[in-house]
């Protein structure tokens, strides 16, 4: 059972570490389609825009669920208590 | 994260653990699911995130009140035998107060078994040693005591009956350590790791189900199908009494000169035969071992497949509560 625990709590580790890297990599990525699509046609600007705005929001909410993901677990855990 | 402590019981705890990491994945997984998909401007996948993510906090919610739950249960269990266990000379100290009563019950019931085997397969062997005694005159031999073959035949039946009790007793016992053992420190996180994702949601609901069931109702139940074991040490007094009187006239072998036809004679006829001693006794042991035999069997038969289906019903229902898609319908709007 001690293995098992410490294996999971390693998967566990993994995954918050991996989370901010996937949440920066989402937001570097939008600032750079943000700033190509002002090099774009208009037509096409507020597409890549809106490309970039949800690169961005889909960064930050990897970045907040990572980091509130234990937080979270715990306070469930007491909700029908 | 706040642990759950029960005092001498070290099997939740870890299983609690285990339950807040793997919901702690779940919801660091949700949130990759949820971000990427809205980086992808994928409606469905953003769906498929938010409805992770609420299956994972609903998770916490149920591994949180199934532990503590599971705790009270215990607790409640342990309150209900009392403060120490019934029996002397019985103790499984790595198992919960309530485990322990309903192994120690069964000891009892089985150590009743086997003294009972043991006395009639020697009553058995007696009269049917006594059964065999030949008198033989000049040209007539006589078995006058032949009639106690078949007694001593049914008293080997009756043996062999109460053993087959004791095997079925034997291996409920087998299955309780096995899941005294197992039951929380093993089924218990497999339930709730196969719960935590949706194509595995129905199976992680049912295994969670058993180990419940079978932790906590099933030595409880059983317990209180054997709570009064008076009316079996009773029985088994009576009948206990009446067969050790039995061995006694029954041996040892008489010890008489046989070449006096008069002692012959007293032998079968007054000690052994027409004097109601050995005949009466015979048959009161035969009448109070079915009665006995008929308690045993109620225990091992009767009393087993009603706990058995007890609990089964018990686990399919909690399995269909547990393994259900439990839909909060929060965020249909967005």
């Amino acid at each position: 059972m001690a293995q098992i625990l410490d294996i999971v709590g390693e998967i566990k580790n993994t995954l918050i570490q991996l989370g901010p890297n996937i949440a920066i990599i989402l937001i570097v990525l939008s600032g750079i389609v943000f700033g190509l699509s002002y090099i774009q046609p208009a037509s096409q600007r507020g597409q890549l825009q809106s490309v970039a705005i949800g690169l961005f929001v889909g960064g930050v909410i990897i970045a907040a669920l990572t980091a509130a993901a234990e937080a979270i677990a715990g306070t469930s855990a007491k909700l029908l208590l | 994260m706040n642990q759950i402590l029960v005092p001498g019981q070290n099997l939740i705890d870890p299983a609690y653990q285990l339950g807040l990491y793997l919901v702690a994945i779940s919801i660091i997984l949700a949130g990759f699911i949820l971000g990427i998909g809205k980086a992808l401007g994928s409606r469905k996948m953003q769906s498929w995130g938010i409805e992770e993510l609420t299956q994972a906090i609903i998770n916490a919610a149920l591994l949180g009140a199934l532990v503590s739950i599971s705790v009270v249960l215990s607790q409640l269990a342990d309150s209900l035998v009392g403060t120490q266990p019934a029996f002397e000379n019985c103790s499984y100290p790595n198992f919960p107060l309530f485990i322990q009563t309903t192994l120690c019950a069964q000891d009892n019931i089985l150590s009743i078994i086997y003294q009972s085997v043991s006395k009639l397969t020697l009553a058995s062997y007696q009269l049917g040693s006594l059964s065999t005694l030949t008198i033989k005159f000049n040209v007539v031999d006589s078995l006058p005591l032949f009639s106690l073959r078949y007694i001593s035949e049914n008293f080997a039946l009756v043996a062999k009956d109460f053993l087959s009790c004791a095997t079925i007793l034997e291996t409920q016992k087998q299955f309780l350590f096995f899941i005294a053992s197992s039951g929380f420190s093993i089924f218990l996180p497999i339930g709730l790791l196969l719960r935590m994702f949706f194509m595995t949601r129905k199976v992680g609901g049912a295994i969670l189900a058993g180990a419940i069931g079978f932790y906590i109702f099933y030595p409880l139940f059983l317990l209180s199908l054997t709570l009064n074991e008076k009316n079996i040490e009773n029985v088994f007094s009576s009948f206990s009494k009446e067969i050790d009187s039995l061995i006694l006239s029954s041996s040892p072998f008489p010890q008489v000169d046989w070449n006096k036809e008069q002692e012959v004679l007293n032998l079968f006829f007054n000690s052994l035969g027409s004097n109601p001693t050995l005949a009466s006794k015979t048959s009161s042991v035969l009448s109070l071992s079915s009665q006995f035999l008929g308690i045993i069997q109620l225990h091992s038969y009767i009393f087993v497949l009603v706990n058995i289906s007890c609990s089964l019903i018990f686990i399919y229902q909690l399995a269909s509560v547990l393994g259900s898609e439990l839909n909060l319908q929060l965020f249909e709007n967005l």
